[in-house]
């Protein structure tokens, strides 16, 4: 009973994935002469149906009863999962695609590639305004809440604002004039969008992040006064290789031992030969380890996700 | 008591970063730097590209590690114009990437006489990541259609000849995170496209594997590796300067990690209702939820 339910299980997603794989297959064919590069006009009407186009689709798909809707999305996921399997694992050149031959990559889903990887990078643009819209809504709330730090949100959505439009300003026109009123009361000035938005990107944007990073080292130095306690042996060999890698790694370190040869036995024991003998050697056989384990755990994790097999929040709620 | 010092302590240690990093910067002191071996490879392995290949400077860090690929985006840079190596900058984790790196290579450019288009070309930030960059490998003038300044391509002068992942002599990942993995898993994996990687100090131990397995040719360690190419490619830049800066900053975490450890210590002879000093772990424990809202452990218990 479990091996017949299993059969049909498998035999679903196998069956449903090569035909949404062949269709596939044949949309890119059908549809590559109009799916041509187009400019001027076409191309922001191209733009807007396909805006309507999309739109009309998520709405049906919306319409859909919850288990029909859970299904579309396995499939869907298991049909992306298979393209890739099929096109990274099949061989790129082989006499079994011999109607292929006349062709570099004969596998029959390399072409196929570049539209998909197209279809990716639209479906990364929505997550961007998914990412803009979820986060106007967290911070429009906090305005109209009053809540503690509001100004906060205030603050991100001029920041928002300023660098999405001249962003788009300094892409699609350069040029456009911004008169900039002096509060001060001497006089008024002009310049154009790409100054603003260089003006915010190199700036502010670029110190605003480094200054954000550079804080860190405050923190680290805090927590190694702290926190790094010769408790047991293992925490006083971990000292160890610190100092020497922390040594290893300036010039200051490099001095102390500049005295020893640079070639032979006794440079072994120079400071940037132990450091980096303890990164190369030492640390690197723990990290293989970690690493290796990792990324057994990624293919099981991947495996469970494309064959619908996960059990959790997102996997079993009502959609 | 405990609470003063806790509070006093923090600042204290802050201060002295701060000056020990500042001071570095204002009083200039020559720094000696040995070259290390996986340095070394890397910038013998850019000698060695032909000129009929490009090099691919994959440019996926943003503003916040500025401090240490900057000075790594700069010295390869200075290396590829000094010896005419035509490079394509080029970006697909952080956006803000190649940005970035052409101010560095327009500011660089002059000194060498190189221009934009001839000597190298921008393909800016792309999406997809893993994906994108198999669909690359086939067909780069496919994925990347026009440049940042969307000059098509085909009208670059620097892209002559670049069609397939064969006609890339050398991919140098400058990345804070972990982008290098996605070039050794589809590109190396596939195409053996020789690959360099420079990344930041915390990020280097977990290049080593890659390293040592000869996946990448050579590995530049955070502004350490930086300054080491600087010394290679012969000139004294950003890197070079911040050295005795890095090096006091270092010496100053190893003494405080000393001079905590003797505190421990001492405060451990003394008997366990002692302990101060930072006893406990930093992030965690009563003594750092005390601290945050000026209530000691005792008081806390009593109320």
């Amino acid at each position: 009973m479990r091996a017949r339910r299993w059969a049909i299980i498998i035999g679903i997603h196998v069956g449903g994935g090569l035909a949404a794989a062949a269709l596939l297959w044949w949309l890119t064919h059908l549809l590559s002469p109009v799916f041509r590069p187009v400019h001027g006009g076409a191309l922001y009407g191209a733009i807007a149906g396909s805006v309507v186009l999309w739109a009309g689709l998520m709405f049906a798909l919306h319409r859909l009863p919850a288990a029909v809707k859970k299904r579309v999305v396995i499939i869907a996921t298991f049909t992306a999962g298979l393209f890739y399997i099929l096109e990274f694992y099949l061989p790129a050149r082989s006499v079994l695609f011999f109607w292929r031959a006349k062709y570099h990559y004969t596998n029959p889903f390399s072409p196929m590639i570049f539209t998909v990887g197209d279809a990716y990078s639209v479906i990364s643009g929505f997550t961007f305004f998914l990412a803009a819209f979820s986060l106007s809504l967290v911070h429009g709330k906090n305005i109209a809440a009053r809540r503690q730090g509001y100004y906060n949100s205030i603050a991100f959505f001029i920041a928002f604002i300023a660098m999405a439009v001249f962003g788009l300003l300094q892409a699609y026109a350069p040029a456009a004039k911004v008169v900039v009123r002096d509060f001060l009361g001497m006089r008024n000035f002009t310049v154009t969008a790409r100054q603003v938005h260089e003006y915010l990107f190199n700036d502010m944007y670029v110190p605003l992040n480094a200054t954000l990073f550079s804080v860190l080292a405050f923190y680290m130095a805090t927590a190694a006064f702290r926190a790094f306690r010769i408790r047991s042996a293992e925490a006083a060999f971990m000292m160890i290789a610190a100092f020497i890698c922390m040594l290893g790694q300036v010039p200051l370190g490099m001095w102390l031992t500049h005295w020893l040869p640079l070639s032979g036995p006794l440079s072994n024991l120079r400071m940037e030969a132990m450091a980096n003998w303890t990164l190369g050697i030492v640390s690197m056989a723990g990290l293989r380890a970690v690493g290796f384990g990792i990324l057994v755990g990624s293919v099981a994790m991947s495996l469970r996700i494309w064959l619908n097999l996960e059990r959790g929040a997102f996997f079993e709620q009502e959609l | 008591m405990e609470r003063d010092w806790q509070f006093w302590s923090r600042r204290i240690i802050w201060l002295l970063l701060a000056t020990a990093t500042a001071l570095f910067i204002v009083v200039r002191v020559k720094a000696v730097m040995y070259v290390s071996k996986p340095a070394r490879s890397l910038y013998q392995a850019m000698e060695k590209v032909p000129p009929d290949k490009i090099i691919v400077l994959s440019c996926n860090w943003e503003a916040g590690t500025r401090g240490e690929n900057g000075p790594q985006t700069e010295a390869l840079v200075r290396h590829c114009f000094k010896r005419g190596k035509r490079f394509a900058i080029f970006g697909w984790n952080f956006p803000p990437g190649p940005l970035l790196a052409e101010q560095i290579a327009r500011r660089v450019a002059p000194e060498y006489g190189r221009c934009y288009g001839r000597d190298w070309v921008n393909w800016g930030f792309k999406t997809g990541q893993a994906n994108m960059i198999r669909a690359w490998a086939k067909n780069i003038p496919g994925v990347i259609k026009e440049d940042m300044f969307h000059t098509p391509l085909a009208r670059i002068p620097a892209m002559r000849g670049v069609k397939t992942i064969h006609d890339v002599g050398l991919i140098v990942d400058i990345a804070p995170a972990d982008t290098l993995s996605t070039y050794v898993r589809f590109i190396y994996g596939i195409y053996r496209t020789p690959l360099g990687h420079a990344c930041t100090g915390v990020m280097a131990p977990e290049s080593f594997p890659y390293l040592d397995a000869g996946q990448i040719v050579g590995l530049l360690k955070g502004l350490a590796g930086a300054a080491e190419y600087e010394k290679l490619v012969g000139y004294e830049g950003d890197a070079l300067k911040r050295m005795p800066a890095q090096s006091s900053a270092h010496m100053l975490m190893i003494a405080l990690i000393i001079l905590g450890n003797v505190l421990y210590f001492r405060a451990r002879r003394r008997g366990p209702s002692t302990h101060s000093a930072g006893s406990g772990q930093a992030g965690s424990g009563p003594s750092r939820a005390a601290s945050r809202d000026g209530e000691t452990p005792r008081r806390r218990l009593s109320a």
